[in-house]
């Protein structure tokens, strides 16, 4: 039987974990280490990948996870929520946690003080939004949860005068199918299957980031690789979504040539993914403690051929769309996010990046795409419209496909010696993964106990950027632009639920 | 107007009764007479009306790419309806979930009969890995009616066809222009 060897083994307990005395401490700690400024164009030096509850021995703790740029460090924050004692909402302060902090209370009926806008979360159906614009001419106009013509289940309310949108209030939660709960008492095979079914555009970076989390709880540390392999996957992954969204970008301005033609780009890259793993939404593609078996030096001439053509045909029609004034015009100055709303809702993503924030985790733990040609891209212009973000991830199809081919080269001249894991992997330990999907950060927080998961915590990407969603569309935009702004943001309702 | 009353009654089952154990609420089956009369109708246009349940998304990806130019099913005569009160058939993607239920049923009471619901993927059709989630409220087939069953997580866009020729009794004609 295989044993592992000495280095492959990281540390038990993450790096630092703190359990506060109080509340009040718990927040102070949080605030201190992550509110970013907004002077600042990188990431803050701490990022919080999790927020929310964590059921421990006898009672509820408040849980936040941590980790610092550029280094392994994480920072595991806890603090008992059975004590009685008051606990001051942070919403005020860092609107990142208007969310979560609703869902703790949800989930625990622990209520944060002075929350600013305190309503249920996790049971749309059962709560009615009210108008929050008031006087002459407002009218309310609802939308969803069934709507358009194939989407995700979403509800939005709608205050308007006239054309204008005054305010707009999104609920989700419509498809909340409490994946986190289901996976207490798995196996670390049967979470990863459930990881892969949380956002099925995002099966890659989810499933990747859930099979780092176990694997650091399991002190398994993948070879190199194996990490490229699964950065493939990503890659892979962000193309189609990002040949997915700027097409919905086009049909929503109304230009169905680009749309056609950019939907038949998304198509031809999950042909790709079917035809190196079997199947089109890479399902399967990560597996835990390995590699698949794929012959790269088989694949690779199927592989470059099919890139190119899809590279080729995408940057023609985004290059015919970025001449074409009519397309142009609806995306400059539509649904923009403020600079200052992606440093206090901690943005994340190609959203984040549309404002000039330099925050992806490829760029802020460059530890094994060094050589991949990754290059963090930012909107030049900064604007946060549905313009920047078009440009983003145009930039980011490039770079991707940069990636890939790359990435491919290397695992073709590489021989692979897996070690698979051994039967007598620790029982218990603790794991984070995080990882930049095509939405961006999807982190992953499992605590293994008795070798079943004890405890498991998904923030995808959406649920940070969905807070921000209302407040851009609400951004002097009128009612003919929701679609382009729905498009640019391209975000899952799937991955928000859950 | 609708001259004959039974056609306002529901369903007609294209699946086996490989699901048999889940227990069906008391609809009215549709017999042959009504079946092809309904062929008759739709035999040449559907319009569709897709809902999502609780999906992660891949379903609803698939049915979307539907209409791209490799697939392009406008050229057998179906189209997306942006309203369940246009629609002839509903297809349902996604684990039901309790906030969904009610909006399952009120979408699907909105639609004018005769119509036929189609349910795509391993979600609607068993729960799949949602299954023993206590958000999860059962199969589609134990709220509504289903006619047809789409297996697959996700099913690809051609056995999504493959489900809507069927559905609507077109499959002969499917096979020719294949
Ligand atoms: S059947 Fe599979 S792909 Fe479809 S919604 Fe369910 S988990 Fe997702």
């Amino acid at each position: 039987m295989h044993t592992v060897p000495e280095r492959n083994f990281v540390p038990a307990m993450p790096s630092n974990s703190y359990h506060a005395p109080s509340l009040a401490d718990f927040s102070n700690m949080l605030l201190n280490r992550c509110l970013r400024t907004a002077s600042d164009d990188d990431a803050p030096t701490w990022q919080l990948l999790y927020y929310g509850v964590i059921q421990e021995t006898h009672s509820n703790a408040l849980l936040a996870v941590l980790v610092r740029s550029g280094s392994e460090e994480q920072f595991w924050l806890t603090a008992d929520l059975s004590t009685r004692e008051p606990w001051p909402s942070l919403a005020n302060d860092w609107p990142a946690l208007l969310w979560p902090e609703r869902e703790v209370w949800e989930r625990t009926g622990y209520e944060p003080l002075d929350h600013p806008d305190l309503l249920p979360i996790l049971h749309p159906h059962l709560v009615d939004l009210e108008s929050r614009a008031e006087g002459a001419g407002v009218f309310s106009l609802p939308l969803g949860p069934v709507r358009a013509d194939v989407s995700e289940s979403a509800f939005f309310l709608f205050d308007t005068v006239g054309e204008q949108i005054m305010h707009l209030q999104p609920q989700l939660f419509y498809k909340h199918r409490g994946i986190e709960q289901l996976a207490i008492g798995k196996t670390a095979e049967d979470v990863l299957l459930l990881a892969e079914r949380i956002s099925g555009t995002s099966t890659a970076a989810h499933a990747s980031a859930c099979a780092s989390a176990l694997e650091q709880a399991l002190r398994w540390q993948p070879p190199n690789h194996v990490l490229w392999e699964r950065q493939l996957w990503v890659e892979l992954e962000r193309l189609y979504n990002h040949a997915h969204d700027l097409s919905q970008l086009a049909s929503a301005a109304g230009m169905t040539v680009g749309q056609a033609q950019l939907a038949r780009v998304k198509e031809e890259c999950l042909r790709l993914a079917a035809d190196l793993t079997g199947s089109r939404y890479l399902r399967g593609a990560v597996k835990l403690f390995g590699s698949s078996n794929i012959n790269w030096r088989l694949s690779l001439p199927h592989l470059e051929a099919s890139l190119s053509a899809a590279d080729d045909r995408l940057n023609h029609f985004v290059r015919l769309l970025s001449r074409t004034p009519t397309f142009i015009d609806r995306l400059v100055g539509t649904g923009t996010v403020k600079r200052e709303w992606a440093d206090k809702y901690s943005l994340v993503g190609v959203t984040a990046r549309a404002c000039g924030v330099k925050t992806d985790i490829r760029h802020d733990f460059p530890t094994h795409y060094t050589g991949t040609g990754y290059e963090i891209c930012t909107s030049s212009m900064a604007t946060g419209d549905a313009k920047s973000r078009f440009d983003v991830r145009v930039d980011e199809w490039n770079v991707s496909v940069r990636m890939v081919r790359s990435l491919t080269r290397r695992l073709a001249n590489t021989e692979r010696n897996d070690i698979p894991a051994s039967r007598n992997l620790p029982r218990e330990g603790w794991g984070v993964g995080f990882v930049e999907g095509a939405r961006g950060r999807v982190a992953h927080v499992v605590v293994v106990a008795d070798g079943r998961t004890k405890f498991y915590g998904v923030r995808s990407a959406s649920s940070w950027i969905w807070p921000v969603f209302g407040l851009a569309t609400a951004n002097g935009n009128i009612q003919t632009d929701f679609p382009v702004i729905d498009a640019s943001f391209g975000l899952s309702c799937a991955g928000m639920d859950r | 107007m609708i001259k004959d009353p039974s056609i306002a009654s529901h369903s007609f089952s294209v699946s086996p009764d490989t699901y048999s154990t889940v227990p069906k609420p008391d609809w009215q089956q549709m017999d042959d007479t009504t079946l092809r009369q309904f062929q008759k109708k739709f035999g040449h246009s559907l319009h569709i009306r897709h809902i999502d349940v609780g999906s992660c998304n891949a379903c609803e990806s698939e049915v979307l790419a539907l209409s791209n130019p490799y697939y392009n099913f406008h050229r057998l005569g179906f189209f997306f309806a942006s309203s369940p009160r246009h629609a002839d058939v509903l297809l349902v993607t996604g684990a039901l979930t309790k906030a969904m239920k009610d909006v399952l049923m009120a979408t699907y009471e909105a639609m004018p009969r005769p119509r036929i619901v189609i349910a795509a993927g391993v979600c609607p059709i068993h729960g799949g890995v949602f299954r023993d989630s206590e958000q999860f409220v059962g199969p589609v087939e134990s709220v509504i009616p289903v006619d047809a069953h789409i297996p697959g997580c996700p099913p690809t866009p051609y056995a999504l066809i493959h489900g809507l020729l069927l559905a609507s009794g077109r499959m002969e004609e499917g096979a020719e222009r294949a």
